[in-house]
């Protein structure tokens, strides 16, 4: 028996209610869309579709934390849980991919008047491969950032995470303030693709990072030493 | 089947264990016995590959648990706040618990739910704490592995399941024999079970003995205070106490037949001490130093 077989079907456990309730939710987005094309003048925007499945590739992560410990209760190990979250991860965001571009390929059929954004838009290029690949990207960056914030949260807990939280907010409130980001979001604008794939690689690193925390992390949030992991003599009583 | 060398532990700058030793070859039942803090539950994190030793080594049926996960055929553990997913319910568990563990058997499973009439469709999260000692038993059980830790089994059961479970234990021990470990702090609700008992205080395990050997230890003397004295001799006191004129005393030494002819002699009262405030006596702070 394949030692993967188990984690694995607690991670699918685990991300299915929240995977077909997103599936629910843009599919009645949809419809909402449908019934406000009706009302809408001219070719107007009328909203997006990936809006859940985006959000819940940014906290899946943090709901998968239960699975931590069920599979190591069980006897997996934090290898096996890593290993099976990105494999799962990998299905849904391909499936979820498919769904939203499916519902938006229907959208010029079914809607009356007007458009949903897709982020592909940005892109300038109108071949539908791309539109699912943009999706699968941006799912991607934000499962990336994610499951980052959450390792760092679970190895360091509440209060060394808000430490390393305010010290980032603060470096980046200097860079707002004091940098020049303008070429940044020239680039932004003008090389959309060039950027998602910069910042796909980045999340990808994310990734990395996190399966290297994890691989030993803690059994319980905020458990991680990391000055002082090795044994010390007991001091004399 | 385990093998324990010179392993410590430590939670940061906390220990938790020091210079653990322990080895087991047979199949049996053992009792692990120890105070709150002692680090009963540590030692079967580490046993069940949970946590990572910071010093010496662990062996469970040939393999090194931490990070292996060839490991999860060899080792079950159920832990005392053992943790299930809001969603399972008890199907679910069983199910899970068949993918984890390769000796898996189904049908000691299902005997099981009937034995404990567990409902299968109920969510975990909805049961009674003494429900979830059953599923718990219910997992560590059917998974057969051939190192099976339970902490704290018992806790949460009726007298009634209590000794439902204990019959179970027996049973399904006797039909695969296997090192099961159990760890309490009621070693009078497991000492009948246990082949072998584990004491672990301060840190470490300072005795590993036949039950029926640390059954024997463990002495109440009573009577006037000179008289107990001169019974007492080189032995270690585990507990004192004065009402008037007469002394009570418990002493680390054996129950037998020598002793109680030489206490008789000298008309003092002489009482096996029960087990458990044998054990809690002899883990009181500095008592293990005399």
């Amino acid at each position: 028996m394949n030692t993967l077989k188990g984690p694995f079907k607690i991670i699918i456990k685990e991300m299915n209610p929240t995977f077909f309730w997103n599936v629910g939710i843009t599919i009645a987005l949809m419809g909402l869309f449908i019934i406000l094309s009706f009302y809408t003048d001219g070719n107007e925007q009328l909203g997006i579709t990936f809006g859940p499945f985006y959000v819940i590739f940014l906290v899946y992560p943090f709901i998968l934390m239960k699975a931590y410990k069920c599979i190591l209760s069980l006897g997996g190990t934090r290898k096996q849980y890593m290993i099976a979250t990105f494999l799962s991860i990998g299905i849904y965001l391909v499936l979820s991919a498919i769904i939203l571009n499916g519902l938006y390929s229907l959208s010029p059929y079914v809607l009356n008047q007007g458009y949903i954004f897709h982020m592909g838009d940005l892109v300038n290029e109108s071949n539908p491969f791309l539109y699912v690949w943009i999706d699968v990207l941006w799912m991607f960056i934000l499962f990336g950032i994610g499951v980052l914030a959450q390792t760092v949260y679970f190895n360091l807990g509440t209060v060394r995470t808000l430490s390393v939280g305010a010290v980032l907010l603060i470096g980046s409130l200097a860079t707002v303030f004091f940098a020049d980001l303008g070429p940044l979001f020239e680039f932004f604008i003008t090389e959309q693709l060039a950027f998602v794939h910069i910042l796909a690689g980045i999340s990808a690193l994310f990734v990395l990072l996190s399966y290297l925390f994890m691989k030993n992390g803690p059994l319980e949030k905020g458990d991680r030493y990391l000055f002082s992991r090795g044994w010390k003599e007991p001091k004399p009583e | 089947m385990i093998k324990i060398d010179n392993v410590s532990f430590s939670y940061g700058n906390a220990k938790a264990l020091q210079k653990v030793s322990l080895h087991e070859n047979e199949p049996m039942i053992i009792g692990l016995w120890g105070r709150s803090g002692s680090g009963k539950t540590t030692l079967m994190k580490l046993l069940s590959g949970m946590e990572q030793p910071n010093q010496g080594t662990i062996s469970v049926n040939g393999v090194s648990p931490y990070n292996n996960p060839e490991a999860m055929n060899h080792v079950t553990f159920m832990q005392e706040d053992h943790p299930f997913s809001d969603l399972w319910d008890v199907d679910d568990a069983l199910r899970f618990g068949s993918y984890f563990n390769e000796n898996w058997d189904q049908s000691f499973a299902e005997h099981l739910l009937d034995v404990f009439e567990l409902p299968r469709k109920k969510k975990i999260r909805n049961f009674s704490k003494g429900m979830k000692s059953m599923i718990k038993i219910t997992l560590g059980l059917a998974s057969k592995a051939p190192v099976t830790i339970m902490d704290e089994p018992a806790n949460g059961l009726d007298a009634s399941m209590r000794k439902t479970f204990y019959d179970v234990l027996l049973d399904t021990y006797e039909d695969s024999p296997r090192l099961i470990m159990l760890s309490t702090h009621h070693i009078d609700e497991v000492e009948p079970l246990c082949e072998k008992i584990a004491l672990i205080n301060q840190h470490t395990i300072t005795r590993y003995e036949d039950t029926e050997k640390l059954k024997r230890q463990g002495v109440l003397l009573t009577g006037p205070a000179e008289a107990v004295k001169s019974v007492i001799g080189t032995s270690i006191v585990l507990e004192e106490r004065k009402i008037g004129k007469q002394l009570h005393v418990m002493i680390d030494d054996d129950y037998d037949e020598s002793l109680i002819t030489r206490t008789e002699a000298t008309g003092i009262k002489i009482e096996k001490a029960p087990l458990q405030d044998y054990l809690v006596n002899l883990t009181k702070k500095g008592t293990m130093k005399a």
